[in-house]
């Protein structure tokens, strides 16, 4: 302590002017004046530690109080949990032992039991009740039936309601429709014998089995408007019956564009060898097909 | 004696006068002599007196218990002095020369005489310094509070107090040193 330090530590106190603690005393307002003496007053506030901490202890009280809660409630579902098991598991065993007992009770003493009739004459009574569902049933099923037969019967005599020139616009449609289909059988062929060839020293196939890895499926053979054949499912099915076109390009060489492949002898569309379609030639304008060397070409 | 004031302070606030008459026995003259040293003057220091203790009773039923009575009291003391300079436009305090008019005997007449020069000029050096310096000055050599105690009557940081007090002794040593006639009497040393 330096000796400033010390001399101001030292400094004298003004003495108070005469008079004023009297003055002091008797200004004194205190809030509830009481008797002298009492020393413990209700109104002082002594903050303790739960009023400094309360803004703490109340939220992490309500967190302990919710994860306490939760604890109890998953602890309870895990009871509930197993005990359901536990009693699934004795109802069974206790079904599978009333079964069997029935059913020992059953043969040894069947007119004994009451409740071994009263069960027989539920499921008979069920039983009864099924039959006669399925009766309801088949009735509907068979008038069905019927209704279907009499609409394919007035689809086989005509529809009464539709004209005749709507019935050949019909007709026309549908026919256009399977010369579309056929037209696009005769490409996808084309293509197969493309592929043959590429593989096959650039000549078509001798025989149409040969190229069966080539096409997808035997229906490409069948043109949909031929009504005297049935497309075949596969190639294990497939005979000579099943294919609607002529194979006329046996061996042909690729580099003979104009050679035609197939025919189709419904619609008269032929297959060139350069995999064009040409739509109705043979029948239309059969001139326009000349035969060379016993091989069959389109004039161009 | 200072869980006696805090008991005191309970008392009174369930309304026992004789524990605020002891109370002002207690602590009186300790913020007369405070704020006189503020205020310059016998009269602003009484009006100052009754005004804080006026106001120490208002506020007693607030009073926690977490510093002392007599930090309690002297914040109180200063912020009424604060309130009252503002309000008659009193920006600087003007102490009057209170000092030198105080002697201290016990000693030979010769050195008593510079002792008490050297005093005077002290604490009128005291009075000399910023408000905000000089007031912790106050509180805590003259009043003698702890650095806690008087960084809680100011509002301020313990730190500050002590940013306060290093200041003010270093403004001291460097006055009384640069002054001739207090270097003649001063036995102050040349470092704090």
């Amino acid at each position: 302590m330096t000796q400033i330090e010390e001399i101001l530590r030292r400094a004298p106190h003004p003495p108070p002017p005469p008079g004023l603690k009297r003055r002091l005393i008797e200004e004194m307002h205190l809030n509830s004046a009481t008797k002298p003496g009492r020393t413990t007053p209700p109104a002082f506030r002594s903050r303790g530690w739960f009023a400094r901490w309360w803004p703490i202890l109340l939220p992490a009280t309500a967190s302990l109080a919710c994860a306490m809660v939760l604890t109890l409630r998953h602890t309870e579902t895990g009871l509930l949990r197993n005990s359901v098991n536990l009693l699934s598991k004795s109802a069974e065993a206790d079904q599978t032992a009333s079964r069997a007992v029935g059913a020992a009770a059953r043969k040894e003493a069947p007119a004994d039991s009451a409740s071994g009739v009263l069960t027989e004459r539920e499921e008979t009574a069920k039983l009864k009740q099924a039959v006669q569902r399925l009766k309801t049933e088949i009735s509907q099923l068979e008038k069905l039936a019927a209704e279907n037969k009499q609409l394919q019967a007035q689809l086989a005599i005509g529809v009464p309601g539709i004209s005749p020139e709507m019935a050949k616009a019909l007709e026309d449609a549908r026919a256009r429709a399977q010369s579309i289909a056929c037209i696009n059988n005769l490409r996808q062929l084309g293509l197969a014998v493309k592929e043959w060839e590429i593989d096959h020293g650039h000549a078509a196939p001798t025989d149409l089995l040969l190229m069966t890895n080539e096409m997808s499926t035997p229906k490409l053979l069948y043109c949909p408007a031929d009504t005297s054949r049935q497309a075949a499912t596969d190639w294990r099915s497939y005979s000579s019956a099943n294919c609607s076109y002529q194979y006329v390009g046996a061996g042909a060489p690729d580099n003979e564009p104009t050679r035609v492949l197939f025919i189709c002898p419904i619609h008269g569309s032929v297959l060139l060898n350069d995999g064009s379609v040409q739509q109705g030639v043979a029948k239309n304008h059969p001139e326009d097909l000349v035969r060379i060397d016993g091989h069959l070409y389109l004039q161009q | 004696m200072e869980t006696d004031a805090n008991q005191l302070a309970r008392a009174a606030c369930g309304g026992d006068t004789a524990a605020g008459g002891q109370l002002i026995e207690l602590y009186y003259r300790r913020i007369y002599a405070f704020l006189r040293r503020l205020a310059g003057n016998d009269a602003d220091a009484a009006d100052l007196t009754q005004r804080t203790f006026g106001r120490i009773w208002k506020v007693l039923p607030s009073f926690e218990g977490r510093s002392s009575v007599a930090c309690w009291m002297h914040g109180i003391a200063y912020h009424v002095y604060i309130d009252w300079r503002r309000a008659s436009s009193r920006m600087e305090s003007a102490p009057d020369r209170w000092w030198l008019a105080r002697a201290d005997g016990g000693v030979a007449p010769d050195e008593a005489a510079a002792q008490n020069d050297l005093r005077a000029n002290l604490y009128a050096a005291v009075d000399g310094l910023e408000p905000d310096v000089h007031e912790t000055v106050h509180l805590h050599y003259y009043q003698g509070l702890t650095l806690q105690e008087t960084a809680d009557a100011l509002c301020v940081a313990t730190s500050t107090v002590k940013y306060r007090l290093r200041s003010a002794l270093a403004q001291l040593q460097r006055k009384l040193a640069s002054d001739p006639m207090l270097l003649k009497t001063s036995t102050i040393p040349g470092t704090i």
